[in-house]
Order: C-alpha cells, then sequence, then structure tokens
C-alpha cells in the first residue's frame, strides 16, 4: 500500500524525470542552432520544422541543411548517445561494486581502446579501422579482467578491481610505448584522440553505436533490482537469493560493450562516468530503477552541453572535450565530496 | 517497472530512433560540383607546408581559407580566413561552408573529410626526396604543372651542387641536431636526417630506429658529437652549454652550436636554404653563409 | 493447518555437515570415515554437524567464539557450500536448489553491515520480495501487503521513511528482520540479531519471533550469546565447541555446569527461579558466571567431593541470598513485568 507521502515522491521522482527529459530536448536544439557557421538558432529551428512536417516553404538553403543535418545533427545525437552510455555504465559499476568512486573504466575498458587505437594509427591503418580495433581491444581487455580475477568460479568484488587496475596500468604503458614508437603526427593524432573528440561524427558512426548504446542500457535497466540489491553488499544479496555471480558477469559484459563502443567512437571521455550518477543520485534517490533513467538523460544533457562549449569557446578551434569535461568535472566532484550529500557513509 | 512505464520508455525509445532516422534520411552531399575534369579553384589548405608550397606555385589566389598553422609558420603573409586550427580537429561546418573543391591536410584527416564527400589531398611527412614529389603533385593537381617542373628542377640542381661540393670531403663531422627539447633528436628517414647527411654530416641519431628518438644524455657525451644544431621557438642555441656536463662535449669547447629555425626542416623549397645553411655551419672553409637566416619573408632563388 | 500436520512436511535437516574453505568436497581425513582429532588440524571450520528442526520450534545454536557458529549457518541456506554432508529442507537437498528457491524459504537476519547509498527503510524491506518476484519485478497488492504487514509486526512502521544511513543499530536490525519476514519465509535463520539491542528490545525481539514460530509452524535457528536467553527460548540447543557438536539436545541437558566449564572455560552457578519461565513449566533456570575457570575448578569433580560440597553448601547460602537481591533488580530491569501486563517489541519501556 503507497502511503499518500510515497504517491508523492514517486511523481516528484517522475517529473524529475519529465524535466530531464524536457531539458535534453532543449539543449539538443540550442546545440543544434550554435556553430562556427552563420546558421543561427532562427534558421535551424525553421529546417527542423520543414523536415518534420515536410513543409518546402520552411526549406532552408542547400548549405544550410548541410550544415545542421550533415555536420550538427549526427554529432549532437551522438553526444546524447555517448553521455547516456557513460552516465549509466557508471551507475552499474558503481553499484556493483558498492563503490561510489567507481567509474566505467574501471575495468579498463578505456585503457584497452586506447590501445586498440593506438595501435592503428601507428601501423598507419585506415582511419574507419580505429574505432574498430579500439572497440574490440577494449572487450577484450573487460574479458582479460573477468578471468584473472576468478577463483574458483567466483569474482570477488575486491579482486576484481585489483585486476582491473592492473590491466589498465597493463595497457597504458603499451599505449605509451606505442606513442614512443610512432612518427610525429601519428603521435599527434594518438594523443588528441586519447583527450576525447566527437568532431568525427556521421550518421555512419551514429548508427553503428545507436543499437549497442540504446539496446545495452536498456538491458542494464533491467537488472536494476538486483543492483539495487547488490548495492547493500554480496551477503546480503546471496541471502535474498540473488544469482550474485551471474548479475554481476551480465552487468560487466554489458557496461564493457556500451563503454567500449563510445570510447571506440569519441575517444576517453573523463569524470562523466563518476559524477553523473551522483548528480542523479541526489536528485532522484538510490533506486536504481529511477536513478538510472535520470543518469542516461542527465549524462546525455550533460555531454551535449559540454560538446557545446568545446566547440565555441574557442571557435574556429576545438577544445578536446575530455578537457572540458575534467574542469567541469573536478569542482563538482570537490563539492560532492566536502557536502557529502548523498554519498553516504564510505 | 509497470505496465505503465514500459509503454511511455518504449514510446521515449521509439521517438529517439524516429529521429535519427529521420535525420539521416537528409542525405546530402557536403561538396556538390566537380563533375567535369576542372582544376580546383577553391582550395583550403590546412597544413603549413602546403600552403608555403601553393604560394611557390604562384596558386595563392586559389586559396579560400588555411588552418591557423599557415598563417603563423610561413615566410608569406597569408592574409586569408582561418578555420581553426588542424591539430586536433577539424572544423567541418567552417569547411563546409566555405565549399572547397580541394583539401590538403594530413592523411588522417583527408581520410575523414573524403568520406564525407570532399575532394582531398593527403600532406604526409616527407624526407626530401619525397618533397620534391609532394611538390610535383600538388603542381599537377593545380593545373600548375610548369611552376612545379621549374621550382624541383632548381631545387635538384642546388642539392647536386651542394653534394658534389661535399663530397671532397674526408672528414664528415657528426652532428647532433636538437629538436626543441633535450634528446629529441631526428632519425633516419626524416627530412632533418637528409639535409644533415646532403650536407656532409653524420646524423648522430641516424642509427636509431624511432624517426624521432629521445637519447639519453650519455650516449650524446659518449659519441661526443662534432657539431650541434639547436631548432627551437625561442631557445638560443648557446644555452644549451649550461646544462651539466655538456662543457665537454667536442662542440661546445669549439664553439660548433648553431641555432636553426623549423622554417629549414619543413617539406617546403626553403629546404634549399636549410641545406646551404646547414652545409656552410658543418663545412665553413667549402660554403659561405647565406645572407638570410631564414627568419625573412622572401627566399632568394629564380623565379 | 495442524502444527502437528506442518510438522511432518517441513522440517530443516542437517546431516554430516562440514566445511572448509581450502577444502576438496569429498576428501576424507586418514583414519578413516570419523575423524576424533581436532577438525582445525584438517582445515574444516566444522564437521559432523547434524541436527533436525520441525515447525515450530526454535534451534538456538551456542558456543564460543571462533566455535564455527556464523559458519554453520552460512551452510544452511547455501552462502556456504559445505564441503562434506547434506543440508535438506522439507526433504530437499538444498545443493539442488537455486539461490532464490532457498531464498523463497529462507530468511536470515546477518550481523550489521557496512551501509553505503542511502536507501529508504521501506526500500530495503520491499528488496525483501525478490526472491518472489519474476522477470518484470513489479510489486503488487499482494507484496505491498506481506511488506505492509512485515513491517507492522516488527515495529519498522515508525521507521518508514528514514534513510538507513541515519539509523542507528538496533533500528536497522528491526528494518533487517522486517525485510526476512517480507521475504515470507519457512525458516527463520539469525545470527546474534540482539547484539545491538537494549534488554528490553532484545526480550521483545525474542519473543516476537517466538511468537511468530508458534503462530506460523516457522523454524527457527538462533545464534545467541547470552545462555540464560538461549535458554528461555529454545526448544533445542546446539552447543558446537571447535567446529563439532559438544552437546545437542533439549535445553536442560545441554546447559549444564560441566559443559559450561568444559566448553567455556568458565564457572557458572545454576539456580532455578520461580518466576514465569514462558515456557511453560513454571520454573526457570537462571545461569550467572561465578570466574573463570582454573585449573583446580577441574580437579573439582575428580576426588575431595565432601568437603567441597559442605564449603560450597555454606557458601551457597551467603551468596543466595546476595544473588536474591540481585535478581529482583535484574527482574524489574527485564521487564518481567507481573502477570498480565506485557510489552510488544517496538514499545519503549
Amino acid at each position: 500500500m503507497r502511503t499518500k507521502r510515497e504517491s508523492r515522491c514517486q511523481w516528484k521522482q517522475g517529473g524529475i524525470l519529465g524535466l530531464l527529459l524536457l531539458l535534453m530536448g532543449i539543449v539538443a536544439m540550442l546545440s543544434l542552432g550554435i556553430g562556427a557557421g552563420q546558421v543561427g538558432i532562427a534558421e535551424t529551428i525553421r529546417a527542423v520544422l520543414g523536415h518534420v512536417f515536410g513543409l518546402a516553404s520552411l526549406k532552408q538553403s542547400h548549405m544550410t541543411e548541410a550544415i545542421i543535418f550533415e555536420v550538427r545533427f549526427p554529432r549532437i545525437i551522438l553526444s546524447l548517445l555517448v553521455g547516456s552510455a557513460l552516465s549509466v555504465s557508471g551507475c552499474a559499476m558503481q553499484g556493483l561494486f558498492k563503490n561510489p568512486m567507481a567509474s566505467p573504466s574501471i575495468c579498463g575498458v578505456s585503457s584497452g581502446a586506447a590501445f586498440g587505437a593506438a595501435m592503428v594509427i601507428v601501423a598507419g591503418g585506415s582511419v574507419s579501422m580505429i574505432p574498430l580495433s579500439a572497440f574490440l581491444f577494449s572487450t577484450l581487455t573487460v574479458f582479460l579482467v573477468y578471468y584473472i580475477a576468478r577463483i574458483k568460479g567466483r569474482v570477488p568484488v575486491g579482486t576484481l578491481l585489483l585486476s582491473g587496475m592492473a590491466v589498465s596500468l597493463f595497457f597504458s604503458s603499451l599505449t605509451s610505448f606505442m606513442q614512443y614508437l610512432s612518427r610525429e603526427e601519428e603521435l599527434r593524432e594518438i594523443v588528441f584522440w586519447l583527450m576525447g573528440g566527437l568532431w568525427t561524427a556521421n550518421w555512419e558512426k551514429v548508427w553503428q553505436v545507436a543499437f549497442l548504446i540504446i539496446l545495452g542500457n536498456l538491458a542494464i535497466f533491467f537488472f536494476a533490482g538486483e543492483l539495487n540489491i547488490l548495492s547493500m553488499g554480496e551477503d546480503q544479496a546471496k541471502d535474498l537469493g540473488v544469482n550474485v555471480e551471474f548479475s554481476r558477469k551480465m552487468v560487466l559484459v554489458l557496461t564493457a560493450l556500451v563503454t567500449g563502443s563510445s570510447v571506440a567512437m569519441c575517444g576517453i571521455i573523463g569524470f562523466v562516468g563518476l559524477i553523473i550518477p551522483h548528480l542523479s543520485r541526489m536528485l532522484v534517490g538510490p533506486d536504481h530503477k529511477v536513478l538510472i533513467p535520470a543518469s542516461a538523460l542527465a549524462g546525455a544533457i550533460f555531454l551535449c552541453a559540454t560538446d557545446t562549449l568545446a566547440r565555441t569557446l574557442i571557435a574556429p578551434s576545438e577544445i578536446p572535450i575530455g578537457i572540458i569535461t575534467s574542469l567541469c568535472g573536478v569542482p563538482f566532484f570537490i563539492f560532492l565530496l566536502r557536502s557529502r550529500k548523498g554519498m553516504g557513509d564510505f | 517497472m509497470s505496465k505503465k512505464n514500459i509503454f511511455i520508455v518504449t514510446l521515449i525509445l521509439l521517438a529517439l530512433f524516429w529521429v535519427i532516422f529521420k535525420g539521416s534520411a537528409a542525405q546530402k552531399r557536403l561538396a556538390g560540383a566537380g563533375r567535369e575534369k576542372v582544376y580546383p579553384h577553391r582550395i583550403i589548405s590546412l597544413c603549413s607546408a602546403a600552403t608555403e608550397i601553393l604560394y611557390y606555385l604562384k596558386a595563392d589566389s586559389l586559396i579560400v581559407a588555411v588552418d591557423d598553422g599557415s598563417k603563423l609558420y610561413t615566410p608569406f603573409s597569408v592574409d586569408k580566413p582561418a578555420v581553426g586550427n588542424a591539430y586536433a580537429s577539424l572544423n567541418i561546418e567552417l569547411i563546409t561552408l566555405y565549399q572547397p573543391d580541394l583539401v590538403l591536410c594530413s592523411p588522417s584527416k583527408a581520410e575523414i573529410l573524403k568520406a564525407r564527400g570532399f575532394q582531398t589531398l593527403a600532406v604526409k611527412t616527407c624526407n626530401v626526396d619525397e618533397t620534391l614529389e609532394l611538390i610535383d603533385q600538388i603542381g599537377e593537381t593545380i593545373g600548375r604543372k610548369e611552376n612545379a617542373r621549374k621550382i624541383t628542377d632548381w631545387m635538384r640542381t642546388e642539392i647536386v651542387g651542394i653534394q658534389e661540393k661535399v663530397k671532397q670531403v674526408s672528414q664528415k663531422p657528426l652532428v647532433y641536431f636538437e629538436a626543441h627539447r633535450e634528446g629529441l633528436s631526428r632519425g633516419r628517414g626524416t627530412l632533418t636526417d637528409d639535409l644533415i647527411t646532403l650536407a656532409g654530416g653524420i646524423n648522430l641519431a641516424h642509427s636509431e630506429r624511432a624517426r624521432f628518438p629521445v637519447l639519453s644524455r650519455e650516449v650524446i657525451m659518449e659519441r661526443d658529437p662534432d657539431v650541434i644544431i639547436v631548432e627551437s621557438y625561442d631557445l638560443d642555441g648557446k644555452q644549451i652549454m649550461d646544462r651539466p656536463g655538456w662543457r665537454q662535449i667536442k662542440a661546445i669547447r669549439n664553439d660548433r652550436i648553431y641555432t636553426s629555425t623549423v622554417n629549414f626542416t619543413n617539406y617546403t623549397p626553403r629546404l634549399v636554404e636549410g641545406l646551404r645553411t646547414f652545409a656552410s655551419w658543418l663545412h665553413p672553409e667549402l660554403f659561405r653563409t647565406p645572407k638570410s637566416s631564414g627568419r625573412e619573408k622572401e627566399v632568394s632563388f629564380a623565379h | 493447518m495442524e502444527l502437528r500436520e506442518l510438522r511432518e512436511l517441513r522440517e530443516l535437516k542437517v546431516v554430516d555437515l562440514e566445511f572448509g574453505y581450502h577444502y576438496q568436497r569429498g576428501s576424507r581425513c586418514q583414519s578413516g570415515s570419523r575423524c576424533q582429532r581436532d577438525p582445525r588440524e584438517s582445515g574444516l571450520l566444522i564437521s559432523g554437524i547434524g541436527l533436525r528442526v520441525s515447525a515450530g520450534e526454535i534451534l538456538v545454536i551456542i558456543g564460543p567464539n571462533g566455535a564455527g557458529k556464523t559458519t554453520l549457518l552460512k551452510c544452511l541456506n547455501k552462502k556456504l557450500s559445505p564441503t562434506g554432508g547434506v543440508v535438506y529442507l522439507d526433504g530437499q537437498d538444498i545443493a539442488n536448489l537455486k539461490q532464490k528457491d532457498i531464498a523463497r524459504k529462507v530468511g536470515v537476519i546477518p550481523q550489521i553491515s557496512h551501509v553505503s547509498f542511502p536507501f529508504r527503510v521501506i526500500d530495503v524491506v520491499r528488496m525483501g520480495r525478490y526472491p518472489h518476484q519474476g522477470f518484470w519485478k513489479e510489486l503488487n497488492q499482494e507484496d505491498h501487503r506481506i511488506v505492509d504487514q512485515a513491517m507492522k509486526i516488527t515495529g519498522a512502521e515508525t521507521l518508514r521513511e528514514r534513510l538507513i544511513t541515519e539509523l542507528s543499530g538496533g533500528e536497522y536490525q528491526r528494518m533487517i528482520f522486517a525485510r526476512a519476514l517480507a521475504q515470507d519465509p519457512k525458516v527463520l535463520l539469525m545470527d546474534e540479531p540482539t547484539l545491538h539491542l537494549d534488554l528490553s528490545h532484545q526480550l521483545g525481539l525474542l519473543d516476537l519471533i517466538r511468537d511468530l514460530v508458534r503462530e506460523k509452524g516457522l523454524i527457527a535457528v538462533i545464534i545467541l550469546h547470552d545462555l540464560n536467553m538461549a535458554f528461555r527460548y529454545s526448544d533445542q540447543i546446539l552447543l558446537l565447541n571447535q567446529g563439532r557438536i559438544y552437546r545437542y539436545g533439549p535445553s536442560e541437558e545441554v546447559i549444564t555446569k560441566e559443559n559450561i566449564r568444559q566448553v567455556y572455560q568458565v564457572e557458572v552457578e545454576i539456580y532455578e527461579s520461580h518466576a514465569d519461565s514462558g515456557n511453560g513449566n513454571g520454573v526457570r533456570p537462571c545461569i550467572t558466571p561465578v570466574r573463570v575457570s582454573r585449573l583446580e575448578d577441574q580437579q573439582e569433580n575428580q576426588g575431595e567431593n565432601q568437603e567441597e560440597t559442605q564449603r560450597d553448601v555454606k557458601r551457597d547460602i551467603k551468596e543466595k541470598n546476595q544473588r536474591e537481591r540481585q535478581r529482583e533488580k535484574m527482574l524489574s530491569l527485564s521487564g518481567d513485568l507481573p502477570a498480565g501486563q506485557s510489552q510488544k517489541y517496538g514499545e519503549r519501556a
């Protein structure tokens, strides 16, 4: 039976989710209208409406439409997708490891992807191979981490953490070695790939990751109940009948897929997976059934906004987005640390 | 998750997919024209070396936009709009706006632009021979073949000339070339290595496998170079004397440290200038030091 | 269903259970099928455990620290997989059951654990319905009813919207108990549930457990430290020592001066009190520790009986008067009010 207070709480949570959804739409539209070219918000809105409702009268010039729909639109969609992917993964990792300091790269996904990308760049392979190689290596890394930590069929959380650290360091050093071997422009490329960037976004890339990220996020969402219980502790989870090993493995795999595809497309974007879940927890509480959708939306908004900042602050040049997220993330993180709200006791 | 919530979530997802679908259905090619075999007349150069070559080819009128680096590092005053620095990323929006029919940039960026429908010409790092090829290639692509031929012929003549003169020398000095950071040198296969060799010297880093090796202080001291050439934007070569232990090195004892500029080792016609300068440093008895130091805006050679 | 009929269907039986962390299942020690020496030497934490509890019964496990009580309890709901022996739940070997199936029948109240995320109490109690949920994990009317009832019984209703990071030890315990009851279990396993509770709450909790067990025909297995409580609330007692059963059976047989001296190395006096025991016997023993056992106490039983007993009797009479007075004080504190006045668990004295 739901008390009145409880119903109100539910409505409040639903309201926040709705608000986030609305905000996402607004930020996306605004970002669509901002750019280096002279295509402003007014033209953008007209062009979009023209397309949605098929009104020829609202169509803009060929160039304007090209910029809006070929250059900006895929980039914004990609930022929304990647933002949600990183946040949901961060959420899952924090619940799984019962640790508010966890982030998606905790199991070596980022380092593996970085190494995969560096390999292709140094070998002089085609640019389109980079995402594939990065994705493959990130998946490989997570499997490595998992099986190193596996003892007699059980994977204790502490061991998983340490295994992740070790494998991350290993691939990081390999990547550094790749950087050393590389020529000047390759070095440049690796370094900037590592800093993250969405400027290569096009519709093909969006399609490639959209399915993986959307379905992956949804699948993680299905484990919300298990994540709730797991975040109380492995012992208690077993008492309540949760199949801990299975849940852990599945969530890890899903996180690897989702994060791996994000990193493969856009390089390493830090802090999103660490901060956004905390922010969402402050808004809607720790129940993963609401937390995961909230994180997804908040992450999408955050990355879309920071990407817009990245390409407008020093226009026409672009700041690598990893730098902006870190700059935004660090003060916020310190604020969280000091206020201790939403982090509980750890 | 009640039935109502499932319904809402499904709706949202469907909306998202619809948006993606609708957006991508608006397929438009970013670069339209160019079906006939016409030489490009709207060129964007995202590489300072390429911009310089275009100026030498008297094709600067064809340029519609450049990158930040082109404005800074070419000896010409480049009065063209900039589309950002093409270092980390490209501003595809601006590039699209200028509607180029040829874009000159690094190979990886060229690939990305080509996927979007632009005509591109990839400019990778070159050594001396590759630079000559590059000039010819660019000349041919933009319809300035004769100009390019003239320049490369002249360059070849000069290079061969210096080569001949240097052949008589028995003692080739050991040269340590430092670029911007202690220990960072240029190895086999780089332009700098070629220049040093052509100028009658032996590159200390020639045996290194990496193209941009970082040599340790001990190795440098052990090999004891006769000449040190320092390339940096602001550092005066003399300052490296103060490094601990470096006083012992032959080059420093004999005061044979020289400061070079990046313009000498860029893959443009001015590498000839660089070659002449290096030759005069390595074999002052054979070559006069050229009057210009590379920082001037024009280079003297037969047009 | 009649309690008698329930008893036939529902029981928890353990046969020859053993467990060790680095132990391979099936291996036996060299001296044959029964190891008489200390099972610790072979790496086993517990060995040779057998017990049987029927519906409506409470089994209390006592023993010194490190005797293996918690290990045994963990084996009963398959949190640890035993390396030898079988645990039967309602006739089924739990080794063949999945964790979720076991959780449908077995509710656990573990020792207090580290709290991380600020859930509300009601959220945590609702987690107790997890074993009964299908894929969609939605709580229906029935689920809510069970949860609310569990909250009411345990008195956790007042804590409903509180954050678990702000709870005291006792309140946390109450919430965990409510969650265990929300699982609608047939068996309750409890590891020192009274640890953080004051005296009135201790009695209240144990009274509540006993009432639930009797009314609903549940089975309860409780680890307790307090011997008085153990005696008062148990139907059977298992005295564990160094991983093996020292004594197992009805309370009076297990808790004797001799057994306690042997296992705990403590001298105790056991008095009979005529206050209401709650067991329905009219007589309740009071176990009072005297001092840590010395070598001489060991030899007490061997010879020199007469002199000792005479001296004992005189001392007994003197000390008995002292204790009588102490006991009166204790009784008034323990909430053992005159008949007719009982205290509900959760209400403050």
